[in-house]
């Protein structure tokens, strides 16, 4: 028994009304992990029940602890018949395992249902005794961090960046079992909202124990996705960078400032970000078991004994490219030296697959950018042999890695970053496309890599990037230096993919859209250097589009309209408002779609993003107005000012959202893991709830109000790189029903003002969401 | 046919306290968008009509899922919802509980029931105000009162932190809730002329004087029942105007008081009895339901217009008020001296401001 759950359940609030009688109710919490039970007393009568109980103990094996979430059900008892459930309440308890995040969850979560959505609030308590076993056999991967973000989270610095990480697991969707005729749709929900979080649970145990093995303690960049196959099964794949971090100790951040000549590792620029001073050792032999004390205290003369031969290249690339003084530039000087050597040590080529879900590379890693690589497949899931095995799909991917792989060299590069893989699933037809940037990741590795430039012009490439390392930044999926040329650009290429959409939606075959597709990428690639996200993504929604499916989900194109309207608002708002981050949640309409009306709707977007930045604005003006006055016009995105605003009266801690890895004018102290939820609504009632707008307006608000409680919960307050995806949704309105799904995913933090620490003021940054689906009939 | 979905949610909930404004109104999505655009919000946005008009929807949903919360502000700051800062909160709950003068005039001292509900169109289409936001009005009447009902302390008080409203507003409601349960009669066409803010000053001073409340902070139920014990007393006002000599004398010392101070003296002098008896008699009826509802259509019958018709100014009957009131304590033989100053001390600032056209 390697760990003991403990969970008390303090009081609810806001409970609805379950005894029409009495206008009250009778309210009880069950408890639920893995198999085990408890249940709370009863507590008569009351909306905001005080149940004060003990601590409910469950002793797991940690397998257990990271692939369960703990189940807790608020029921309404009934003496006569069954006992009403009021909603339930999942919580990830995986942040507790690893020391360095939350300590407990504690707080007031939303009680959630499927059919009413958020019902009411629940006070908790969790906490987790984790035993130290060293069973080398063991299944479980705790203490293995994840972070969404695409860059080395600010208060780590990575000592080695292992490579590339993936993982699948495969289930059978709840949803089309045979049972699922008989069931209530209240129960089919739980039953997949459940499977689920035990699928990423599971999914997040197996990728940690690749990063173990691999020696690292950390994974950066964690991507999740869920491919809804229908009757084929539910796949839940996972990818990401394994990194070994480490943490820069909170007396470095906060006395950095003076230089230290006999401790190499104190020897930082800037208070907050972790730079390795060259000569640092790093050890290049089996990394794991040296990694916590390599750089708290050595000496340089002891440190360069531990040195092996290859990392004399260390001090030759020692950036020469202005470190300068800036906090982000010094941060990132450690990964690379890490990764260089480490890549002198194992070829890069050597590895299965030398990609990198990372965006964010320091200056002078990137030597050279060959241009964005992308691959795609056309699947039939009807096709599959063994639907309930991971190894179709594990076959179906090792393909397409192989092309990037082979892509990349095309180019002449050894290395793709920003590496990114998706799926579009309608009915049975699945395309699968994994697109990044090949890269050539240092003139050392040049010189070694085996490949000539020659072979770039054997394959056509799809766009290159003559641009070099400076523009590392505006490439594939990372949304740094997209600037406004971007979203300029988004609303000029819109109109010409739909005018290419038209001509070629008399292809009848499926098969002819791959070759199609890829022409097109080409083809908007060639247009414009910086706007490739764009394109890619427009035509990766229109190869669904052309296979007259009745519905197809295109969630690629929310993180790119997320990325640009903070990037917009940013040029636009700096003065006033902070980075406006979005998430778009784009729900591609129904068959034979008129195109033009899709291209209208994007710039329409851009517009209505616009006229709530000037919302926020006015709002905002009016409050500080003199704040305004007083700054200039900031450029770029992280000098955004806000204005400093205290709101002690609130009761319910401020939570922020961005798709950002950071927080502008702040600083990230801790990381308390991730946040990764999915949520399944349904409704019968879709007219009273004010059509499919109102339904999903409602959704999404609750499920912003479950991700800010749980992130509060954690003793966050802040979501960095959020991002919400994988939204299906159907509606019937002849039935007048609806259901969507979605899935968030972010790192929980704290941060606090790079300014303050005399305020406690927090303003509160918008996420927003924006959904649309244009759908007409024909 | 076609459906479309648009939708935008923020973290923070995005409001516009202008749109918040129309919303409260009454209007529909599509007059809202008109307003808008008339006030020149396209030029300030750079944006289009449809832009506007989502916007606007937007907006009008998230204000509809925030009606819920706002019936029971207390709920406001620690729902997990939405996400809005204080500052946001303590507007949009000011402002949903904010009425029309005109409209709480009409609703004054109806029952608050179906029956009066029913009359809300005759309200709207009468005042001008939109049904939905009359509706709005109406139920957040019924519904402060409902919850004070049950209260035990200050009304001001009670509602204040029960509803988190301001002080003005929380006032205007202990106005309308005491007219409501005291059912005074205000729709008398006499009456017409008496605005919201007169009632709900008069409503003020019987509170703060005449109620239980006013004596006893910690009296069951709600206080705004007026004292039993007191209007019993009242009777004993008629020896002022029952016993002759005791009239004489009481006009005599007012009469030398007030001589050429006042430009209606001799007017006054003529109508001292009738003036005189007219609210003693007021006085001792008030015990009787009936009589006590129709308190202001008496004072503005017996007092007010008689003044008007005689054409007397306000300073002239601030003047005859005060010196009738405080000369009944030269009167030897009169020994209500408590009740007496307790009766007039409300009715003269009443008087006051009823006394106008």
């Amino acid at each position: 028994m390697p760990g003991k759950l403990k969970a008390k359940i303090v009081a609810g609030r806001h409970l609805p009304v379950m005894d029409r009688a009495s206008d009250l109710t009778d309210a009880f919490v069950e408890v639920k992990f893995g198999n085990t039970t408890f249940k709370t007393d009863v507590y008569p009568k009351s909306l905001n029940p005080q149940w004060n109980s003990e601590w409910f103990k469950f002793e797991v094996d940690d397998e257990d602890l990271q692939d369960e979430p703990l189940q807790i059900t608020v029921l309404d008892h009934d003496t006569y018949s069954a006992n009403d459930a009021i909603g339930k309440v999942y919580i990830d308890i995986d942040p507790l395992l690893c020391s360095e995040a939350a300590t407990v969850i504690s707080g007031w979560l939303p009680i959630y249902d499927t059919i009413h959505g958020i019902r009411g609030e629940i006070n908790v308590l969790v906490k987790v005794d984790l035993f130290n076993d060293l069973n080398r056999f063991r299944q479980s991967s705790c203490g293995v961090k994840f972070f969404c973000t695409t860059s080395i989270p600010r208060c780590y610095r990575a000592i080695m960046v292992h490579g590339f990480v993936e993982e699948l697991v495969v289930n059978e969707d709840p949803e089309y079992q045979w049972i699922d005729r008989i069931r209530t749709p209240r129960a089919s929900n739980e039953a997949r909202q459940r499977l689920i979080f035990l699928m990423s649970g599971e999914l997040q145990r197996k990728i940690g124990l690749k990063v173990l093995e691999m020696g690292g303690n950390a994974v950066v960049g964690y991507l999740q996705c869920f491919d809804l196959e229908g009757e084929s099964g539910l796949v839940v794949r996972a990818i990401g960078t394994a990194c070994t971090l480490e943490k820069i100790s909170s007396t470095l951040l906060a006395t950095a400032t003076h230089p230290s000549n006999s401790s190499p590792s104190k020897d930082m620029k800037e208070p907050g970000f972790g730079e390795e001073a060259p000569g640092v050792p790093l050890s290049s032999g089996p990394p794991t078991p040296l990694r916590a004390q390599t750089f708290s205290s050595f000496s340089p003369s002891k440190s360069y004994s531990r040195q092996s031969s290859s990392s004399d290249t260390e001090l030759s690339l020692t950036p020469k490219t202005g470190m300068g003084s800036g906090g982000s530039a010094g941060k990132e000087a450690g990964p690379l030296k890490a990764l260089l050597r480490q890549q002198t040590q194992s070829a890069l080529e050597q590895r299965e697959y030398p990609f990198f879900t990372l965006t964010a590379f320091p200056p002078g890693f990137l030597l050279h950018v060959g241009g964005v690589v992308s691959a795609r497949s056309v699947k039939l899931l009807d096709r599959i042999h063994n639907p309930d095995e991971p190894e179709t799909r594990d076959a179906w991917w090792e393909e397409i890695r192989q092309e990037i792989k082979s892509h990349a060299k095309a180019l002449g590069c050894h290395a793709v970053v920003g590496y990114s893989e998706s799926t579009s699933i309608c009915e049975e037809v699945c395309i699968l496309s994994a697109s990044g940037t090949a890269a050539i990741l240092s003139s050392r590795f040049m010189q070694d890599g085996p490949l000539d430039t020659e072979h770039r012009l054997s394959r056509q490439p799809l766009c290159v990037f003559s641009t070099g390392s400076e523009r590392v930044e505006g490439d594939m999926g990372s949304s740094a230096s997209l600037g406004q040329q971007g979203v300029f650009f988004l609303l000029i290429s819109a109109p010409f993919v739909c005018d290419s959409l038209k001509c070629c939606s008399t292809h009848p075959s499926i098969i002819h859209f791959t070759p199609f597709s890829f022409f097109l990428c080409y083809f908007l690639f060639s247009l414009s250097l910086c706007c490739v996200v764009v394109c890619m993504y427009l035509s990766a929604g229109f190869v669904t589009a052309c296979a007259h499916i009745s519905m197809c989900v295109c969630s690629c194109l929310s993180v790119f309209v997320s990325e640009c309207l903070s990037i917009y608002v940013c040029v636009c708002v700096c003065a006033c408002v902070c980075v406006r981050s979005c998430v778009c949640v784009y729900v591609c309409p129904a068959p034979s779609v008129d195109y033009s009306s899709f291209a209208d709707r994007c710039s329409s977007w851009i517009e209505q993003l616009k006229l709530k930045a000037h919302t926020i604005r006015r709002g905002s003006v009016k409050t500080t107005s003199s704040m305004e006055k007083a700054s200039p016009l900031p450029e770029g995105r992280s000098r955004s000012l806000r204005s400093n605003r205290s709101y002690s009266g609130s009761s319910v801690a401020v939570v922020k959202m961005t798709p950002l890895s950071f927080i502008p004018g702040a600083k990230i102290i801790k990381y308390l893991g991730i946040i990764n939820m999915f949520f399944i609504r349904e409704t019968t009632s879709l007219r009273e709830e004010g059509g499919v707008s109102g339904f999903l307006h409602t959704f999404i608000a609750e499920v912003f109000a479950m991700v800010r409680a749980h992130v509060a919960a954690l003793g966050g307050n802040a979501v960095v790189s959020y991002s919400m995806k994988e939204c299906v949704f159907m509606e019937n309105p002849n039935k007048n029903q609806a259901q969507c799904l979605i899935n968030v995913s972010g790192d929980a933090v704290m941060f606090v003002r790079e300014s303050e620490l005399e305020s406690t003021s927090v303003q509160t940054q918008s996420a927003t969401a924006h959904t649309s689906n244009g759908a007409e009939g024909t | 046919m076609s459906t479309e979905l648009d939708v935008f949610v923020g973290n923070t909930t995005v409001l516009d306290e202008d749109v918040y404004q129309l919303w409260l109104d009454g209007h529909t999505v599509s007059d809202a968008v008109r307003i808008r655009m008339e006030a020149g919000a396209l030029q300030e946005c750079e944006a289009n009509a449809e832009i506007l008009h989502s916007d606007t929807m937007d907006q009008f949903r998230t204000f509809q899922m925030c009606e819920r919360l706002l019936q029971s502000p207390s709920k406001v700051a620690n729902q997990l919802l939405f996400q809005i800062p204080p500052h946001h909160q303590t507007m949009l709950i000011e402002r949903y509980y904010e009425f029309d003068s005109v409209f709480a005039r009409e609703v004054l001292g109806k029952k608050l029931s179906k029956g009066t509900k029913k009359d809300l169109d005759d309200i709207s289409s009468k005042t001008g105000i939109a049904l939905k936001c009359c509706r709005r009005q109406f139920d957040n009447f019924k519904h402060v009162f409902k919850v004070v009902e049950e209260l035990k302390g200050p009304l001001v008080e009670n509602i204040q932190r029960h509803f988190l409203l301001s002080d003005v507003l929380a006032r205007d409601y202990a106005a309308i809730v005491f007219f409501a349960n005291s059912r005074f009669e205000t729709g008398k066409r006499k009456l017409q002329y008496l605005s919201f803010q007169d009632f709900a000053f008069c409503a003020g001073q019987l509170i703060s004087y005449w109620t239980v409340g006013a004596v006893d902070n910690m009296m069951e139920d709600l206080n705004v029942d007026l004292e039993k014990e007191f209007l019993h007393d009242l009777k004993d006002l008629k020896v002022l105007v029952n016993d002759k000599d005791m009239l004489d004398q009481h006009k005599s010392l007012v009469c030398a008081q007030l001589r050429g101070k006042i430009k209606v003296f001799s007017e006054m002098e003529a109508s001292f009895k009738n003036l005189s008896r007219a609210l003693v008699n007021i006085a001792s009826k008030l015990t009787h339901t009936k009589d006590f509802r129709d308190l202001f259509i008496d004072l503005v019958e017996k007092f007010v217009e008689p003044c008007r018709s005689d054409k007397w100014t306000i300073g002239d009957l601030r003047l005859f008020l005060k010196h009738y009131s405080s000369s009944v304590r030269m009167l030897e033989a009169f020994r209500h001296q408590v009740i007496w100053d307790r009766y007039m001390g409300v009715i003269q600032s009443c008087i006051l401001k009823m006394y106008h056209d």
